[in-house]
C-alpha cells in the first residue's frame, strides 16, 4: 500500500522539521545563550562554513568505523560459526558471551588505550563483534529436526546440511546483527577519538568544547547523527534485498 | 526400557504398510531404524538384502511438519534432495534449470499443484505444503517412502483429499511405503497391509492384509467391510492401552 507508506513518511519528515522549529523557537523565546544551547540555524550555518575543515575528520571517522566494522564482522562470523555449529559449544560459550556483551563499551576503551596506545581500530573491533557472534551462533543453532532427518536419511553430510539449510537460515540473523554492529562500530570510533586521538569528529568536538565553540560541538553532533542514519539505512537496504523472505510473511496471496 | 521388544517385520517390495498403535509404542522408532537414522541396540534391520546404513539407502521421508525452506520457491524446495543424492548431485549444476525442473513440475502436477512451483512456501496453505512435502520425498525416485503422520496437522477434508493423492502417487511410483499414523481410517484407506503395535515396549499384535480394491474412495470408508476393519483395529489398540495402564499400575 504505497499511499499509506507515503503518509507515514510525510508524518516522519514533519516530525523532524517540527523538532527543529520547536528548538529554534524555544531558544529565541527564552533568550538562551548560544554558549549553552545554540539555535539549530546557527548550527547549520557553522556546519556549512566549517565544512571544508570538518571533511577530513568525517573521512577519518568513517574510515575508522569501517576498519573496525570489517575486522569485527570477520572475527564475529568466525567465532559465531565455531560456536553455532555445535550445540555443546553453543551452550558452553553462551554465558561468557552474554557476560562480555553486557560490559558497557565505554569502560573497555581506556583498557585498549593502555594496551595499544591512541590507535582507534582495536577499540572499535572490541565492541562491534559481539552482536554478530551471538546472532550467527543463534541462527546456526536454531534446529529444525525434521528437515535434518529428511536430509540425513538421504545421506546428507553435516556440511551439506550446513550449506543448504544452516547458512541461508542464518542470513536474516546476520544482517540484523550487521545493522547493530555498524552502529556499535560507529559509536566505538567516536568514543575512541574522543578519549585518545587527535583526528576525527569525536576529537573535533572535544577540541571545540574546550574552546567554548559550542555551535561547532553541535555541528559535530549533527554530522554524527547524519552519518549514523546513513550507515543504518545502507545496511537496512542491503538486508531487505538479501533476506526479504524473512519479513514477507504478512502479505500472503489469496489462492 | 527399550522402545521395541522382540519385533519382526517383513515387508515386500512395493507394499504399502501402515503402522498403527497407541502413542509412544515405538512406531516412529521403526521408521528411524528403517531409514538408518538410528542403529538398533540389538537385532538387525535389513533393507534390500543389506544391513541398513543411511548413506546407502536414500529413502524419501515426510513428517507432519512440511519444513519447506522459506527462502526458496516450492520448485527449488522440491529439488533439494537432488542436490544431495547421487547420481543427481553431480548433474545438478547442469540440469537444475531444465530436466530437474521439469521433473519437479511433473510431480507438482500429479499432486494438483500445477503452476505453484514458482510460489514461496508462505504463499501456500498447510495442505498444499504437505503435498509439496510428498513431492520432495519422491523427487529422487526412492525405492522406499517413510511417512511419519504426514497428515496429522490437517483438517479432516484436506486429509481425505491427500489420502487420494498419496494413493495415486503410490500407484504411479510403486515405491514401498511405510506409514505411521494415528488415524485408523487413514490406515485402512491407504494401506495394503496394517500392523497394529502394542504399547511400549512395542511389538506387533496384529498383522493383516487390506484387500479392498483400488483406487479406493472416501465413500468406500463408510461401507460395512471397511467399518468392520476399523472396529477390529480399534479394539486391538484399546486393549493395548488398557494392558499398558494395568502394567503401569
Amino acid at each position: 500500500m504505497p499511499e499509506l507508506d507515503f503518509r507515514q513518511k510525510a508524518w516522519s519528515a514533519g516530525l523532524i522539521v517540527l523538532f527543529f522549529v520547536a528548538w529554534e523557537l524555544f531558544c529565541l523565546m527564552t533568550g538562551m545563550s548560544d554558549l549553552v544551547l545554540p539555535r539549530p540555524s546557527q548550527v547549520f550555518v557553522t556546519l556549512y562554513q566549517k565544512f571544508p575543515i570538518l571533511w577530513p575528520h568525517i573521512i577519518q571517522t568513517l574510515a575508522t568505523t569501517m576498519a573496525g566494522f570489517v575486522l569485527g564482522v570477520a572475527l564475529g562470523v568466525v567465532l559465531g560459526a565455531v560456536i553455532g555449529v555445535s550445540k555443546t559449544a553453543y551452550d558452553t560459550a553462551y554465558p561468557l558471551l552474554v557476560g562480555f556483551s553486557s560490559i558497557p563499551k565505554v569502560a573497555v576503551v581506556p583498557i585498549f588505550v593502555l594496551w595499544f596506545g591512541s590507535g582507534t581500530v582495536p577499540a572499535v573491533l572490541s565492541i562491534c563483534f559481539f552482536p554478530i557472534v551471538v546472532n550467527i551462533a543463534t541462527g546456526l543453532a536454531t534446529p529444525e529436526p525434521e528437515l535434518e532427518d529428511v536430509l540425513k536419511a538421504l545421506g546428507a553430510s553435516k556440511f551439506d546440511i550446513l550449506w543448504n539449510v544452516g547458512l541461508p537460515r542464518t542470513m536474516p540473523f546476520f544482517f540484523a546483527s550487521l545493522k547493530v554492529a555498524i552502529s556499535y562500530a560507529f559509536v566505538g570510533a567516536v568514543l575512541s577519538e574522543t578519549v585518545a586521538s587527535n583526528r576525527g569528529i569525536g576529537n573535533v568536538m572535544m577540541t571545540a568544547s574546550s574552546n567554548f565553540n559550542v555551535p561547532l560541538v553541535f555541528a559535530g553532533l549533527f554530522v554524527l547523527a547524519g552519518l549514523g542514519v546513513a550507515l543504518y539505512v545502507i545496511f537496512s537496504l542491503i538486508e531487505g534485498r538479501v533476506t526479504g523472505w524473512a519479513t514477507r510473511k504478512n502479505d500472503v496471496i489469496a489462492t | 526400557m527399550p522402545a521395541l521388544s522382540k519385533t519382526t517385520l517383513r515387508i515386500a517390495d512395493g507394499e504399502f504398510v501402515a503402522l498403527v498403535g497407541p502413542s509412544g509404542c515405538g512406531k516412529s522408532t521403526i521408521l528411524r531404524l528403517v531409514s538408518g537414522l538410528v542403529q538398533p541396540t540389538t537385532g538387525v534391520v535389513i533393507v534390500g538384502g543389506r544391513e541398513v546404513a543411511a548413506r546407502a539407502l536414500r529413502v524419501g521421508m515426510a513428517f507432519q511438519n512440511p519444513t519447506m525452506l522459506p527462502w526458496m520457491t516450492i520448485e527449488r524446495n522440491i529439488m533439494l534432495p537432488l542436490k544431495i543424492v547421487e547420481p543427481f548431485r553431480s548433474q545438478f549444476r547442469k540440469l537444475r534449470k531444465t530436466e530437474f525442473r521439469d521433473k519437479a513440475n511433473a510431480l507438482l502436477e500429479q499432486v494438483g499443484l500445477k503452476g505453484f512451483g514458482s510460489r514461496f512456501p508462505w504463499q501456500l496453505s498447510g495442505g498444499m505444503l504437505q503435498r509439496a512435502n510428498l513431492c520432495r520425498a519422491l523427487i529422487h525416485e526412492p525405492r522406499m517412502l517413510l511417512l511419519d503422520e504426514p497428515f496429522g496437522a490437517l483438517d479432516q477434508f484436506t486429509r481425505e483429499e491427500l489420502w487420494s493423492i498419496l494413493q495415486d502417487l503410490w500407484m504411479a511410483h510403486s515405491a514401498t511405503v511405510l506409514l505411521v499414523t494415528h488415524d485408523l481410517r487413514e490406515a485402512a484407506f491407504l494401506a495394503s497391509r496394517i500392523c497394529v503395535m502394542s504399547a511400549r515396549p512395542g511389538r506387533i499384535l496384529d498383522d493383516s492384509q487390506v484387500t479392498f480394491s483400488r483406487p479406493r474412495t472416501v465413500a468406500n470408508t463408510f461401507e460395512p467391510d471397511f467399518v468392520a476393519l476399523n472396529q477390529k483395529l480399534r479394539a486391538f489398540i484399546v486393549d493395548a492401552r488398557t494392558a499398558s495402564a494395568e502394567g503401569a499400575a
